[in-house]
């Protein structure tokens, strides 16, 4: 999981995830999608590698995030499937905005993760 | 420790995967059903089950035979030692012949690595700090 953020001036910075979290508590899925995120030796560099593997290096994320408008960010999430917290996972996304810009999911996962990103926020969340 | 010249511990395995194959066969002991979904192939072999394996039942011997194609270190790896020290299962080398197509055929090999296929997901966001906030969340979610 890497974010991606292009500051005001235009430049360019890569964010990669920190966190230490053992294969056995990652879920499965979609939310493999986004929460079963692939830590394969649950490494900051093992983020990077994965996404790596799957031709998302730090130059494609650079590129990438340099055609984004100033002072705008965006996340890169490696998953796995199938997921059994689908709903959960949509429900605590709902309303944080962002679109969905690439992916390789299923087009109705796809919307439906999209649609939970655009959603408006409940009352009291 | 173990039974026949062939046999060893899962300990002394390579933490990852096997090379080659192994056959476990144990006598049904409840002592080591270790999950309700594999309990039917019972024992020793359920637990290798549990840890990807593969197991099956002989009726007519009373035992159960599986091919372990993958074991990695979890807390399973210990009680199943035990067993194999205690001579309740043994644990033996298999020629490659006899392992299932899944673990000679590579096509059956990557049929099974497909189902484990990554998807990638580019989310993109009007501030700078959302999807750092989006991030934690998931992480969050993760932890759960």
């Amino acid at each position: 999981m890497v974010v991606a953020v292009k500051d005001k001036v235009g430049k360019a910075k890569l964010h990669h995830a920190t966190n230490l979290i053992p294969d056995d508590m990652v879920f499965q899925g979609f939310c493999g999608s986004l929460a079963s995120l692939i830590f394969h030796n649950a490494t900051t560099g093992a983020a990077s590698r994965a996404l790596a593997d799957v031709g998302i290096n730090d130059h494609f994320m650079k590129t990438f995030t340099s055609m984004l408008t100033l002072g705008s960010s965006a996340l890169f999430v490696l998953t796995r499937t199938p997921t059994p917290s689908k709903d959960r996972l949509l429900e605590e996304l709902r309303g944080l905005g962002g679109k969905v810009l690439m992916t390789s999911l299923s087009h109705e996962d796809a919307s439906r993760l999209q649609a939970a990103l655009s959603a408006p926020k409940l009352a009291g969340s | 420790m173990t039974h026949g010249g062939a046999s060893q511990t899962l300990t002394s395995m390579p933490s990852k995967r096997l090379r080659g194959g192994f056959s476990l066969t144990s006598k049904n002991d409840s002592r080591l059903t270790p999950a309700p979904a594999a309990s039917s192939a019972g024992g020793a072999c359920a637990q290798a089950a549990f840890l990807q394996g593969e197991a099956s039942f002989d009726g007519t011997k009373g035992v159960h035979h599986c091919v372990i194609e993958a074991c990695r270190a979890k807390e399973g790896d210990a009680s199943l030692n035990e067993f194999v020290r205690s001579g309740t299962a043994r644990l033996s080398r298999i020629p490659p012949t006899r392992l299932p197509s899944s673990a000679v055929d590579p096509k059956a090999a990557n049929s099974k690595k497909e189902n484990k296929i990554s998807n990638l997901v580019v989310v993109a966001f009007d501030e700078p700090h959302q999807a750092e906030e989006v991030r934690l969340k998931l992480q969050k979610l993760q932890n759960e």
